[in-house]
């Protein structure tokens, strides 16, 4: 079976791992991996009828101030999920300096920008917005979606997304 | 009283007074329950049964109820009454530890002792070698490398930098639950703490994660590498093991590795698990078993190679020496020979041969009787033919050789000693030709300045008869007198004390005419008569022997004289 590793990444609070948690059931002890600032799961997903791929999801906890991400964890990749916070615009102007860390370290995976907690807002037109702003300043970006961990919207989607593009399918 | 009340009263006084007594009830049951006392001692009686009947039907649903009440009793009961706890714990968990203990080193006992009484094996060799060395006892060593004391449980492949599992072999029973995620664990472990303490230095590298009797053993390559989970002790076996791996994995696969993404069906899955495998293997007893087995094998192959060398060279030692030993035997049997102090030694295929020799003839000699019997083996002749002063011993030995050939000869009686360069002769010579012949060979031997012989060459030992006359036992005057000049010419009694070993025989004879009783008495009291006259001339009963024949030999017989009546004199040496 193939294997590959997705990050997780984004500032701190943007609900990260609660995507992980709707995505997938199998999980390793949180406690004990936030200590070291990752928390990984696994998750096989059929991508075709004979597709089978496993995924193993790294949520590397969220950069602060105080902590940077430990470019370890991010290394060897096969795909990112930048992870926002709809309701946050400064969570939004930081996927800048995500994309920056991960493209420096990994070459070539595709990168997936989730804006999460969409449930939040109500006004549609304001996440699509978002979109179209993010859209136009990054130009290496596979796909944008609107997710919410909360409702599982484009959760699946998502993963499902990060693998196609990482299989080039 | 009015008339409804009176109606009331007639209609409801029952209703009524049941009300009050209700009331009473109400108030005492109302006051009841206030007072918490008399509510404990209502139900008191009754929980036990409640909890009995309850657990009875509904067992399930209390357990996740109670059990955290327990845990804290317990803590708190610990915390609050350890010496008790303990002191009731006691019997079971000592019975249970010292079990545990006991079994785990019967195990390590059972092992030490299998290999201890393998003692001639390599390894017992190699482990002697390393106690030595590393000064401590074999028994520690032993102990060290008892496979009881560790357990490979699982082996991982990993890719360094995504942490994904290339391969994942673990010992039957003991397989990792999540082999997939274990391995980015452990990645996501080893970058943090890689991170955390080296952040200076890219070559520090966590190498071993302990949890309880577990260690989890990392060995780093720069694309891959091998986590190992042991139970117990890790040691250099293992360490040396995984490395070797390791290293082969590095070179044969650097860049299939290196480039993985992932799909393990690009990989050569087959002989990295075969590999990682028998690093399993390595605490697996048959795996022990078989290498014991290839061992005493090979132990055995050396052993025979070993005998069969030994062997060679033994036989090939016992052949020369046998040459060696025949060739000196004939060396001491020959007379010529034997008096120098000639050496023959084998020495691999060659014959060496030492010593002085006094005459090229006799170095000819020996080279005659040494090429007969040496077979094959090369001639190293280091013989010297010198005419060097010999010594007294040497001298002595060299007349010694020559004087026994002549005392072999009958009628020979030969002494001699050696002083100051001065050889002397005494005794008896057969005849003068022979005296004058002896002279010539002893005067041929190296630093002899003088030879003087005082040897009797007139002596003969001839045989004297004394003849009798019909029926006469005893002796003339004229059988004595003949038996008088016989005595003093032949110094009889000088040639007893110079010659130990001769003697006189005196034989008694008849004519055979007549009784052969009558014959045989004349003939015994004749040589009696002779043997009493002799003693009586001092001459010692020790050197003479008296016998009477009973018929006379046919010649004595025919003797026109006396027939045969006569006694023989006769000198008789003994060979002892």
């Amino acid at each position: 079976m193939i294997t590959k590793k997705i990050i997780l990444i984004g500032d701190f609070s943007t609900g990260k791992t609660s995507l992980i948690r709707q995505f997938v059931d199998n999980q390793f002890s949180d406690e004990y991996l936030t200590t070291i600032g990752v928390k990984i799961s696994k998750k096989i997903i059929n991508i075709q009828e004979d597709l089978e791929i496993q995924l193993l999801v790294w949520d590397i906890e969220g950069q602060t101030d105080v902590k940077a991400i430990n470019p370890a964890y991010v290394m060897g990749a096969h795909g990112v999920i930048i992870v926002a916070d709809l309701t946050r615009q400064k969570s939004i102007v930081n996927i800048k300096e995500h994309l920056a860390l991960s493209s420096k370290i990994i070459k070539n995976a595709p990168v997936i920008i989730a804006l999460n907690k969409s449930d939040l807002l109500d006004n549609s037109s304001k996440i699509e917005t978002t979109i179209t702003e993010i859209k136009s300043s990054y130009s290496n970006i596979s796909h944008i979606y609107p997710t919410s961990a909360k409702t599982g919207l484009n959760v699946e989607l998502i993963f499902q997304n990060i693998t196609k593009s990482i299989l080039k399918i | 009283m009015d008339e409804y009340a009176k109606l009331k009263s007639l209609l409801l006084s029952e209703e009524q007074q049941r009300i009050e007594t209700l009331e009473k009830d109400l108030a005492s049951v109302l006051e009841e329950s206030r007072d918490s006392q008399k509510i404990v001692e209502k139900i008191s009686p009754l929980i036990s049964s409640i909890f009995s009947q309850t657990l009875k039907n509904s067992q399930k649903e209390f357990i996740p109820i109670f059990s955290p009440l327990i845990s804290l009793a317990i803590r708190e009961q610990v915390r609050n009454e350890k010496d008790e706890i303990v002191d009731a714990l006691y019997p079971v968990m000592g019975n249970m530890i010292s079990k545990f203990v006991a079994e785990s080193f019967k195990d390590i006992l059972a092992e030490i002792n299998s290999k201890v009484q393998s003692t001639f094996s390599m390894e017992a060799l190699s482990r002697k070698i390393r106690a030595k060395i590393q000064g401590i006892s074999e028994a520690e060593l032993l102990l060290k490398d008892s496979s009881k004391l560790y357990k490979i449980q699982n082996i991982f492949l990993i890719h360094k930098e995504s942490g994904i599992l290339i391969s994942e072999r673990s010992l039957k029973g003991k397989e990792a639950i999540e082999p997939d995620m274990v391995a980015s664990m452990l990645t996501a472990i080893k970058s943090f703490a890689n991170d955390w303490i080296s952040q200076n230095s890219d070559y520090l590298e966590l190498n071993e994660i302990e949890f309880g009797n577990y260690k989890i053993s990392l060995e780093v390559a720069g694309c891959c590498y091998i986590a190992t989970v042991i139970q117990g002790e890790s040691n250099k076996k293992v360490h040396h093991a995984v490395n070797k791996t390791l290293e082969y994995f590095v070179q044969k696969y650097s860049s299939d590795i290196s480039n993985f993404q992932g799909d393990t069906s690009l990989l050569n899955l087959d002989d990295i698990n075969q590999h990682l495998e028998s690093i399993l293997f390595l605490n697996n007893d048959q795996e022990i078993a078989d290498t014991q087995v290839k061992s005493t094998l090979s132990l055995w192959i050396l052993f025979s190679l070993v005998l069969i060398i030994v062997g060679y060279f033994s036989f090939n030692m016992y052949q020369k020496n046998s040459i060696e030993k025949l060739i000196q035997t004939s060396i001491y049997q020959n007379p010529q020979l034997n008096i120098y102090n000639l050496q023959a030694e084998v020495h691999w295929n060659t014959l060496l041969l030492k010593g002085r020799l006094p005459a090229n003839s006799l170095h000819k000699k020996l080279l005659e009787l040494v090429n007969t019997q040496k077979g094959d083996l090369e001639l190293e002749d280091n013989i010297v033919i010198s005419q060097t002063i010999l010594t007294q011993e040497e001298i002595l030995l060299l007349s010694k050789t020559i004087i026994d050939t002549y005392n072999y000869m009958d009628g020979n009686q030969i002494l001699y000693s050696f002083n100051h360069g001065t050889l002397k002769l005494s005794g008896i010579i057969r005849n003068k030709e022979l005296h004058k012949k002896l002279i010539q060979q002893l005067s041929k031997i190296n630093n002899i300045d003088k030879i003087i012989s005082s040897l009797d060459d007139t002596f003969t030992l001839r045989t004297l008869e004394i003849y009798f006359k019909v029926a006469e036992v005893v002796l003339t005057e004229q059988n004595k007198l003949q038996l008088d000049i016989w005595l003093d010419d032949n110094r009889v009694k000088e040639n007893f004390k110079l010659y130990k070993n001769i003697n006189l025989l005196i034989i008694g004879y008849s004519d055979a005419r007549g009784n052969l009783l009558h014959n045989v008495t004349y003939a015994t009291q004749r040589a009696d008569a002779i043997y009493t006259y002799l003693k009586s001339k001092g001459i010692a009963q020790d050197n003479m022997q008296a016998i009477g024949a009973p018929i006379p030999p046919s010649d004595i017989r025919k003797r026109k004289e006396n027939n045969g009546r006569l006694v023989q004199i006769k000198w008789l040496k003994n060979d002892n």
